[in-house]
């Protein structure tokens, strides 16, 4: 089970509105790099680890996904409040206004809606662990497009912590790959599965 | 910043902190260090509450508790993701 903290990971105060800015940052809620994704991701992994120490990983990072996704809607929501019909049609934000008014929807910023294609749980250790890295990865350059583009320190801090969580998510999923290949056959990783085969393993 | 806000960003520090921990802990359960940081962070971020109830009454903020008055504190807003010109 889950409990609420009822506080932001970092915090969010974004002064001035900034439509056009909501319309990319949406992406690390829904898109395909996203943190929606992610903890869905880690979360969905959980059940055929076979490890305990990666059961816990999946666990926290997964949890600690949903604070990120969190932030993320904070910020499209800061960033799309207060809006006259005038700014709504000169930023652009008509076409997702049409759909959704200024509610926070799940979309890659093409517009294409969240979809499980994104993630994936192979049900194979090493599979899936490669895969978690791929994705932290992919994160953290969305984050670095996103700074490239974003000026607006209000926007940019929470981004740049976000950022920095990739790294740090990466570095803990590389040392829980080297935890389970310490599990495997040295001379055969792929020898089995130890997530089906239930004889594996040293 | 007043002392009360310069308080409530301590213990979300701490709190950040020690989530850092136990991602850590996760792939270094034997790190003798990290365990005792752990721990160290957890005691002082039970003193920052103990001084937060000591000058400012209950911390409330994340708490589901009856308010001093008796009334249900948790649905007080604002709500996180809500922007907040100046923190309290």
């Amino acid at each position: 089970m889950w409990q609420y903290d009822k506080k932001l990971q970092f915090p969010v105060n974004i002064k001035n509105p900034d439509p056009r800015a909501a319309q990319i940052i949406i992406t690390q809620y829904g898109g395909p790099d996203g943190e929606l994704g992610a903890s869905m991701r880690y979360l969905t992994q959980r059940y055929s680890m076979p490890y305990d120490d990666l059961k816990g990983l999946l666990t926290d990072v997964g949890t600690e996904e949903l604070a990120h996704l969190e932030m993320i809607c904070a910020m499209v929501h800061q960033l799309t409040r207060n809006l006259t019909p005038e700014e709504i049609k000169k930023s652009g934000f008509d076409k997702y206004f049409v759909d959704h008014t200024a509610a926070v929807y799940p979309i890659a910023a093409s517009a294409l809606p969240w979809r499980a294609e994104y993630i994936q749980a192979k049900g194979d250790v090493i599979t899936d662990l490669h895969e978690d890295l791929a994705a932290e990865q992919k994160a953290r350059t969305t984050y670095d497009n996103l700074l490239r583009l974003i000026d607006d320190p209000d926007i940019r801090e929470p981004l740049k912590f976000l950022r920095q969580r990739e790294i740090i998510h990466y570095q803990r999923f590389g040392e829980g790959l080297e935890r389970a290949k310490d599990r495997l056959n040295s001379k055969n990783f792929y020898a089995c599965n130890p997530s089906f085969d239930k004889k594996c393993g040293k | 910043m007043t002392p009360k806000c310069k308080l409530v960003k301590y213990i979300d520090a701490l709190d950040f902190a020690l989530y850092e921990m136990v991602l850590y802990l996760d792939t270094h359960p034997h790190d003798k260090k990290a365990l005792a940081a752990f721990e160290e962070y957890k005691r002082r971020r039970k003193e920052a509450i103990k001084e937060y109830e000591r000058n400012y009454g209950q911390y409330l903020r994340m708490a589901k508790k009856t308010k001093p008055d008796g009334s249900w504190n948790w649905i007080k807003g604002p709500w996180p993701w809500e922007y907040e010109k100046e923190e309290a």
